[in-house]
C-alpha cells in the first residue's frame, strides 16, 4: 500500500476511533477476525517448500463502523511464518460509505460493485477464502476491487451507478507492494450505468466503460479502451398479463472501441471483440427450466467477471474438475432442468458446453436425485452421476459418480457420510512408447462427520488418486496415492468459532462463489478460529 | 534471496501499531459506552425481491423479528438451513416473524437463484445481493449466515453456518417472542 493509502487508512483508523468515542444510540463498531495457524508445509513434491515443520500464521481484521448513513471499514492483513518468507502486515482495506434518504450514496476507497451481468465491470471478493500464491509465496484474502470511488443515485425509474479510480485483479497480497514494490492497484477505470425501470418489473440499460489498453507505442502514453454494453431485463410473460408461468429473461451484449451505429450491427464475428450473454427462466409450478447463452471474444479484460455457464457443483470431485472461463475466445451454452414434485425431493438435469479456441470443447451431462430434509425425518441424502469431457486438460472422457446420506437421532445428533468416485481418461505423452496415448486413472473421496447441535462436529476424509498430474504425487510413485485427514470444529462462543484440521489435505483447482482458485495442498495441522465481536 | 523480517522498531510498523492501537482504543471505548455487544443495530438495507416487493428492514421489523439470512445455490448447508426457515416461516409468520434470505450469488449462478427457490418451494422474499453491498455490511464472510434482528432494529443473535438440531438461534427467537408478548401485557 502506497503512501497515499497509508495515510487514508491513518484517517479512516481516527475516525473510527473517534466515532466509537462519540457513539451516537443507533451506531456502533462491529468486527470479525480469521485467524489461521499452520504447522507443516505443502508435500515433498511442491517445489521450493521451505522447512517441512513450518509454522505460519495468517490473520485477517475487520472493523467496521455502523451508523445509519454511515458505514466506514478497515481491514488488516498479516501474514507471517518460521521461514521468514515474503511476511508482510498491514492495511488493505479502507472505505468511508454514506447515504441519505434521497436515494443517493457515496464509498470513497476500496469499493466492488458489478455493472449488467458483470460482462464488461464486475469487482468483488471472496471474504471466507485465503489464497496462497505458489512461486511467491504468501497468503492473502483475494479481492477485485477499484481503489476510487463508488457513487449511486436511484428516484423514481432511473438509476444511475458510477465508479472510477486504480483496479486490482485481486491475485496479490500485499506483499508484492511492501517487498517487491509492485502495486496491487495500477492503471485506471472510469464508467457507469444507468438503467430505467419499465412497466411490470421490465428494465432497461447501458453502460460505459473505460479501461486500461497499454500503452501507445506512438506517444508512449497509456491508453483506454471504452466498452459499451446494453442490456434488457424482463419477463414476456408478465408483460402479457400471463398468470402463473413465469419467464424471466435477460439479455446483454458488449463491445469494444465501437461507435453507436456499430453496435447496433450485433457484429460476432470472432475478430471482433464482443461478450454476448443471454439467459432465461421459465418457472412453472413444480418445474423450472433455466437456459442461458454466451458469445465471448477477446474479452478477458481483468476486471470482468462474463457468467461461465458451467455448473458450480457442491461435489467434491466435481468442484474440483470444473471448467475455467476464457473469455478471449468461448461460446457456448448451459440448461437446467428441475422438477420438484414434493416439498422434500427435487430432480436435476444439467448440460453444459463451452467451445473455444483450437476446437477446445468442454462438455459436461449431470444427473441428481435429492431428498431434502423435512421435520422429523430420520434420514435423508441424495445420488448424482455426471459425465463430461474437458479437451483443454486432455480428459477424453470422465465419469463421476457417488450418494451422501445424513442420519439424525435424538434430536441433537447427527451423521454425514458422502462416497464419490470419479474415472478419467486423459491424452497425454506416454514414456514407455514415446507416443500419445490414453491414461486412465481413478479418484475417489469418502468422509464421514458426526455433529452434535450446539457444540460442534468431527470429521474423516480420505481420498485416494492415481492421477500423476495430482500436485502431491512424488516422482517415481507407482502406486495410488491415500490422503487421510481429521477435522473437528467447535462453537467457543456465541461469536467464536475454531476449525482445526490434521492430516493431509489434496491440492487443485476449488470453486467458490462462482470463481475458480487453486489450493495448495498440505500435511500438517491447521487451526482457524473466527471471530465476530 | 529471500527478504528479511521488517525490524520491530521501523517506522511501518509503529506506523500499523499505531493504526492497530487507534482501532482497539475505539473498540475498548466503545466497549465501555455499549457493554452488550450483541444489541449491534443492524445495518439498514432496501432491497427488491425476486417477485418485485421492496424491501426495507425498517418496515420489515415493525411487524416482529427479522430473521435475514445470507445463502448461494453453490453452498450446500444452505439447502438445509432454507428448509428449516421456510419451516419457520409456517411456524412463527403468524406471530409476525419476517425472513429475507439474500442469496449472494455472482454472474456464474444468478440464473439458477430462482429455479432453486422455486425447487425447495420456499414462500418467504429472496434478494439477490449482486453487488455484495448487503453481505459486506453484515460482514457474512461465511455461508449460510443467518441475523436474528428484534423489533428495535439490533442484532439479537448470529448463526454462522448451519448444524442440524442447533437450539440456540431457534431458543433466542422464543425469547424474543416472549419479550413481545411481555411488553403487550405489562399496564402502562
Amino acid at each position: 500500500m502506497n503512501a497515499t493509502a497509508r495515510a487514508g487508512g491513518l484517517v479512516v483508523a481516527l475516525a473510527l476511533a473517534c466515532a466509537a468515542c462519540a457513539t451516537p444510540v443507533q451506531a456502533q463498531l462491529a468486527g470479525s477476525n480469521l485467524l489461521l495457524f499452520q504447522l507443516g508445509n505443502w508435500p515433498p513434491s511442491m517445489p521450493d517448500r521451505g522447512t517441512p515443520d513450518r509454522e505460519s500464521f495468517y490473520d485477517r481484521l475487520d472493523v467496521q463502523y455502523v451508523s445509519a448513513t454511515v458505514l466506514a471499514g478497515l481491514r488488516f492483513e498479516t501474514d507471517r511464518n518460521s521461514d521468514l518468507e515474503n511476511e508482510y502486515a498491514g492495511f488493505t482495506q479502507r472505505f468511508v460509505d454514506w447515504h441519505d434518504a434521497t436515494g443517493f450514496r457515496l464509498r470513497v476507497g476500496n469499493c466492488t460493485t458489478i455493472l449488467g451481468r458483470g460482462l464488461v465491470h464486475r469487482s468483488f471478493e471472496l471474504p471466507g477464502v485465503v489464497l496462497e500464491e505458489t512461486g511467491f509465496r504468501t497468503r492473502f484474502t483475494p479481492v477485485r476491487d477499484v481503489d476510487g470511488f463508488l457513487a449511486e443515485f436511484e428516484r423514481g425509474p432511473v438509476a444511475l451507478r458510477a465508479i472510477g479510480g486504480a483496479p486490482s485483479e485481486g491475485g496479490v497480497s500485499l506483499a508484492h507492494e511492501e517487498i517487491l514494490g509492485v502495486p496491487r492497484h495500477h492503471g485506471h477505470i472510469a464508467g457507469g450505468q444507468g438503467v430505467l425501470a419499465l412497466p411490470r418489473q421490465s428494465h432497461v440499460g447501458a453502460i460505459v466503460m473505460r479501461s486500461p489498453a497499454g500503452i501507445d507505442p506512438a506517444t508512449s502514453l497509456p491508453r483506454q479502451h471504452t466498452l459499451g454494453s446494453g442490456f434488457v431485463d424482463l419477463d414476456p410473460l408478465r408483460i402479457l398479463g400471463l398468470e402463473g408461468p413465469a419467464l424471466p429473461t435477460y439479455f446483454e451484449y458488449a463491445q469494444q472501441d465501437r461507435t453507436f451505429g456499430e453496435w447496433w450491427a450485433f457484429d460476432t464475428r470472432d475478430p471482433t471483440p464482443h461478450a454476448l450473454y443471454a439467459g432465461t427462466n421459465l418457472l412453472w409450478s413444480t418445474f423450472t427450466l433455466s437456459l442461458e447463452w454466451k458469445d465471448y471474444s477477446h474479452f478477458r479484460l481483468g476486471t470482468n467477471d462474463p457468467p461461465s455457464l458451467v455448473p458450480e457443483h457442491t461435489e467434491v470431485l466435481l468442484n474440483r474438475t470444473t471448467h475455467v472461463l476464457v473469455a478471449d475466445d468461448e461460446e457456448g451454452y448451459q440448461a437446467e432442468a428441475s422438477w420438484s414434485p414434493v416439498p422434500w425431493g427435487s430432480v436435476v438435469l444439467n448440460r453444459s458446453r463451452a467451445d473455444g479456441a483450437n476446437g477446445d470443447r468442454y462438455e459436461e451431462w449431470y444427473a441428481a436425485l435429492r431428498a431434502l430434509p423435512r421435520g422429523g425425518a430420520r434420514v435423508d441424502g441424495g445420488v448424482f452421476y455426471d459425465r463430461g469431457a474437458d479437451s483443454t486438460t486432455g480428459i477424453t472422457r470422465r465419469d463421476t459418480y457417488g450418494f451422501d446420506v445424513t442420519a439424525r437421532w435424538r434430536t441433537r445428533w447427527s451423521a454425514k457420510l458422502d462416497v464419490e468416485r470419479q474415472t478419467s481418461e486423459r491424452k497425454s505423452f506416454i514414456p514407455a512408447t514415446l507416443s500419445i496415448g490414453l491414461t486412465q486413472f481413478e479418484d475417489v473421496h469418502v468422509s464421514l462427520a458426526g455433529t452434535l447441535a450446539d457444540v460442534g462436529s468431527v470429521g474423516f476424509a480420505w481420498d485416494r488418486t492415481t492421477d500423476e498430474l495430482d500436485p502431491s504425487w512424488d516422482a517415481g510413485r507407482t502406486t495410488a496415492l491415500h490422503l487421510f485427514s481429521w477435522n473437528a470444529s467447535a462453537r467457543i462462543s456465541d461469536g467464536n468459532e475454531a476449525v482445526l484440521f490434521l492430516g493431509r489435505r489434496r491440492g487443485g483447482l476449488a470453486c467458490t462463489a462462482g470463481t475458480c482458485y487453486f489450493v495448495q495442498p498440505f500435511e500438517g495441522f491447521e487451526a482457524r478460529l473466527v471471530s465476530r465481536f | 534471496m529471500r527478504p528479511a523480517r521488517t525490524g520491530l522498531g521501523r517506522s511501518p510498523f509503529v506506523r500499523r501499531f499505531a493504526l492497530v492501537l487507534a482501532g482497539a482504543l475505539g473498540i475498548v471505548a466503545h466497549a465501555v459506552a455499549a457493554p452488550s455487544l450483541e444489541r449491534a443495530p443492524a445495518p439498514e438495507f432496501n432491497a427488491r425481491s425476486l417477485d418485485g416487493r421492496d424491501l426495507r428492514l425498517a418496515v420489515l421489523r415493525l411487524h416482529g423479528p427479522v430473521i435475514v439470512e445470507f445463502w448461494a445455490t453453490w453452498c450446500e448447508p444452505c439447502r438445509e438451513a432454507l428448509t428449516e426457515l421456510e419451516g419457520w416461516r409456517k411456524q412463527y409468520g403468524p406471530r409476525g416473524l419476517e425472513i429475507v434470505a439474500v442469496s449472494v450469488d455472482g454472474p456464474r449462478n444468478i440464473s439458477k437463484v430462482r429455479p432453486y427457490v422455486a425447487r425447495l418451494h420456499l414462500q418467504f422474499p429472496v434478494v439477490i445481493d449482486e453487488d455484495q453491498r448487503i453481505q459486506k455490511c453484515y460482514q457474512a464472510n461465511q455461508m449460510p449466515t443467518a441475523f436474528l434482528v428484534d423489533r428495535a432494529g439490533n442484532i439479537a443473535s448470529i448463526r454462522v453456518g448451519y448444524r442440524r438440531g442447533d437450539t440456540s438461534f431457534a431458543t433466542r427467537l422464543e425469547s424474543l417472542f416472549r419479550a413481545d408478548s411481555t411488553a403487550a401485557s405489562s399496564p402502562r
